[in-house]
């Protein structure tokens, strides 16, 4: 299959994101070249790839969060439910499609504040706003070690444990998706395995879409993996497949380690 | 299964939009606050301006042709004090925390500047005049220069010890690789390659005082006539301004337009120039 | 300011003393002496002005105490000094300076921080700096002859109007008042809030705005509810500047307060500020109480404006700090 064309892993499902003929710039460089692509329901998709290739910026184009840097813009579709997220509002998007950000980075509020301001923003009945906290901490794993601190800064938490109120706020919000930008690359592997057993309590309910520069946390995670160079999506198939049997020579050298 | 709105609501929508444009509002009467200040200046200050304005000494409400050429020259001197005091205390001061000095001593002195930096300036004319109107028993030029080379100092002080600070290393180095010693190697090496920020930085400490009035009120006092020699009191371009305006007298107001405009052209255009000198080789570095 | 230890110039060796090289030693020696003496006079400069302020007031504060401060009248012929008018008048008008400086500058930094493309931010930034540059006098002048008209056609009548049942705009609006030197020390101090804030909210990291934009908060909430807490010490910092810039201020203050020691709740009365009586009354200050009295006045303002500069730095300092981190 062209890696310009429509990759899909073989799944019947209507997709949850599908990008056609996406090409984006930043001013007059070329960061994304013809990306098409299938984003399944209820499943983790993985982004892998060489550093500067493209993958961080497209799991951006899919909250329109590129929208928010001078100079950017792009061409071609991103469907969510298939409809066009350009003719959306955009705050409507970011609420849909959540994401967790490469280092943890808390709001300068308590913990309880953290997880409910997205709730507070979103207009939710002020009754409810406790027990969705709470449950947005129980999802991210973070409950019980934090239910005696709700009120402390979420700065005094540790590194693994801002991370996870980072997706427990982002998680508040209900997203149908979640993207997750290299969410691990600062934490020890004690707080790395915590997110990742989590991600797969979340999966059942929220579509996971993951960048990461760690090859053997995708072939853990993902259901789908999709391979990145040089701003072109050169192969995207079920993870299994990437990695023991895959059809294109650069994402072979990529998997076996001859490069990147 | 979501509580909340799926679509943002229209409330949100118009505070968002109307709060930003609040904030693009302020900037903008900022910006034409300093433009109606130009305007105003320009207006009446050119129509009073005349050659007699430069040369004369003011006359008596009522007559033609006066002018504040002995505050203008007055401002000169008093200037020149200021900057031959302040300039070396603030730049020697400057070198001894870049170049010399040890942690304690260098914050104790940082401090006590910074705190100098802050008095306000009607209080370094009270001090000005005990150490020196007293003594004397007189209004001076000398007096004013002194209050006006005090304020000065704080910011040259901070000026030459940032820019000092940012030479690279390696020219100090350079320096000493070749036999120079740590005196040489500042005067001619350090200071040269930080001259324009130093420069630049002088001048608009030059305009930050040339502007000041309080502190000239009891130490040069005002003068109707020349005034010789250093001791004397003296006129000076921004007590003119304040003389004349709370006068009663509509010509004299006109004089005050004319001195305001010549005082802040002055002041505007040493800051310009200062700041793109600066800003030319990009030593701020702004986003 | 970062490195606080010297540069590499520390650690030259020391030249060999002999004879030529004691000549050079010797200078630099005196190099060395030179500027450590420039430094102490720094310091000596502020320890005598310390020093001759305290002096000079021991006259005054001998004769009145602490009642100084709280005394309300103000009658040099009779000899009765208190500074209660003045310190009232320098707290209202820089009251009222903040009130109006504050949202201002706030709200002006936001749009150069967040909203203005690079570019045209900085020329704005630069002209709005200018502002600060301008001389106090000026400000002063055009108080006089334009604000003051402009407050008393257009702002006094609105004000009296749709607030004139509050005690602050009581009276007749004739002209020099509390109101006018409130509003032009506003427009001498918002360059300060503008300045030091929009360098507070740049630093502000991205992807706090970015978590919050993440979760579908608008421009608007994203910046005033997590850019802004961020960057709140900094913006305090900026407002405790623009204080103490305030309460310094002399001439523009008197040349539009109306310099009459009155204590009042309408913001339409003449009033008096410390460092405007000071400017007006230190020349024909009759007899050493009343000039060491002028002086005493000073003596407060100056401690006044320490401990708000040093509250400010502090918060700035602190800013600096969580930023590096």
């Amino acid at each position: 299959m062209p890696a310009g064309g429509i990759n899909a892993p073989q799944t019947s499902v209507i997709p949850k994101l599908r990008t056609r003929d996406l090409n984006f710039y930043y001013g007059s460089f070329q960061a994304l070249h013809n990306i098409g692509i299938d984003i399944a329901s209820r499943k983790i998709t993985a982004f892998i790839g060489p550093s500067g290739c493209g993958k961080s910026t497209f799991l951006r184009t899919m909250n329109r969060m590129n929208e928010t840097v001078r100079g950017t813009r792009y061409d071609g579709q991103i469907l969510l439910d298939g409809e066009d997220i350009r003719k959306m509002d955009v705050t409507g998007v970011r609420r849909r499609v959540g994401m967790v950000f490469q280092k943890s980075n808390p709001f300068p509020k308590t913990i309880f504040e953290n997880v409910a301001y997205g709730l507070r923003i979103n207009g939710a009945k002020k009754a409810t706003i406790a027990e969705t906290v709470q449950r947005s901490l129980e999802r991210a794993a973070l409950w019980t070690e934090i239910k005696d601190k709700l009120h402390k800064p979420a700065s005094a938490l540790s590194g693994g444990q801002q991370q996870r109120l980072c997706i427990a706020r982002a998680l508040a919000v209900e997203p149908e998706v979640l993207l997750l930008d290299e969410p691990c690359s600062a934490l020890d592997p004690v707080a790395t395995l915590k997110i990742e057993e989590l991600l797969f309590q979340i999966k059942e309910t929220t579509t996971i879409v993951i960048v990461t520069h760690n090859m053997q946390q995708a072939a853990r995670l993902a259901d789908h993996t999709g391979f990145f160079l040089m701003g072109k999506l050169i192969e995207f198939n079920d993870t299994r497949a990437i990695f023991q049997n895959p059809k294109k020579k650069e994402t072979e050298d990529y998997v076996t380690g001859r490069f990147g | 299964m979501s509580r909340m709105n799926m679509e943002i609501s229209l409330r949100r929508r118009v505070t968002n939009i109307v709060m930003l444009s609040i904030t693009g509002l302020f900037t903008l009467l900022t910006i034409t606050v300093l433009f109606c200040i130009l305007g105003y200046l320009l207006y009446h200050g050119i129509g009073s301006l005349s050659w007699s304005f430069f040369t004369n000494l003011p006359k008596p409400t009522g007559e033609a042709g006066g002018g504040m050429a002995n505050a203008i020259v007055g401002s000169g001197k008093i200037l020149l004090i200021a900057t031959v005091l302040g300039v070396p205390v603030g730049f020697l001061a400057g070198v001894y925390l870049s170049e010399y000095s040890g942690r304690t001593f260098a914050f104790v002195v940082r401090y006590v500047t910074d705190l100098l930096n802050g008095v306000p300036s009607i209080v370094i004319g009270i001090f000005a005049y005990a150490m020196v109107v007293k003594p004397m028993h007189r209004f001076s030029t000398l007096a004013g220069g002194i209050a006006l080379g005090i304020m000065m100092i704080p910011i040259a002080v901070r000026t030459t010890e940032e820019f000092l600070r940012a030479v690279p290393n390696s020219l100090r180095e350079a320096s000493l690789a070749l036999g120079a010693t740590k005196a040489t190697t500042i005067f001619t090496v350090v200071a040269p390659a930080a001259i324009q920020g130093l420069v630049s930085g002088m001048m608009l400490n030059l305009a930050r005082v040339a502007g000041e009035t309080a502190p000239l009120l009891f130490t040069a006092l005002g003068n109707m006539f020349w005034s010789r020699g250093w001791s004397q009191p003296s006129a000076s371009l921004p007590v003119m301004i304040y003389q004349y305006a709370i006068s009663p007298y509509e010509d004299y107001h006109q004089q005050a337009w004319a001195a305001g405009f010549v005082l802040l052209a002055l002041v505007l255009s040493i800051n310009v120039t200062a700041r793109l000198v600066i800003s030319g080789r990009g030593a701020t570095a702004r986003r | 300011m970062a490195a606080t230890t010297s540069t590499v110039l520390d650690r030259a060796p020391e030249p060999r003393a002999r004879g030529f090289w004691r000549r050079l030693r010797a200078g630099e020696e005196i190099a060395y002496l030179i500027a450590l003496s420039a430094a102490t006079l720094v310091l000596l400069i502020v320890g005598l002005l310390v020093y001759q302020l305290w002096i000079s007031s021991t006259l005054s504060i001998h004769a009145f105490g602490f009642s100084f401060l709280t005394g309300t009248t103000w009658d040099p012929n009779a000899g009765q000094f208190g500074a209660l008018p003045f310190i009232y008048g320098t707290c209202v008008t820089s009251a009222l300076a903040l009130l109006i400086a504050v949202p201002l500058g706030v709200g002006a930094s936001i749009f150069l921080a967040e909203l203005a493309p690079p570019n045209a931010s900085n020329v704005m930034t630069f002209l709005i700096e200018l502002l600060a540059a301008v001389p106090s006098v000026i400000y002063g002048l055009l108080g006089i002859f334009v604000l003051v008209p402009l407050i008393h056609t257009y702002l006094a009548p609105f004000l009296t109007a749709t607030f004139g049942f509050l005690p602050l705009f009581q009276g007749t609006f004739y002209g020099v008042s509390f109101l006018s030197a409130g509003i032009i020390l506003s427009i001498m101090v918002a360059p300060f809030i503008i300045s030091v804030s929009r360098e507070v909210l740049y630093a502000v990291p991205t992807d706090q705005r970015e978590a919050a934009l993440a979760l579908g908060a608008t421009k608007w909430e994203a910046t005033w509810d997590i850019v802004i807490p961020n960057a709140r010490t900094g913006i305090m910092g900026s407002i405790f500047l623009a204080l103490a810039r305030a309460l310094g201020e002399t001439m523009a203050v008197t040349m539009v307060i109306g310099n009459t020691p009155a204590i009042s709740a309408s913001l339409y009365s003449p009033g008096y500020s410390i460092a405007a009586v000071i400017a007006n009354e230190f020349t024909e200050a009759t007899g050493n109480l009343y000039l060491s009295s002028l002086i005493f006045l000073g003596l407060v303002l100056f401690g006044l404006t320490i401990v708000i500069n040093a509250v400010a730095r502090i918060l700035i300092l602190v800013t600096q700090q969580k930023g590096a981190a």
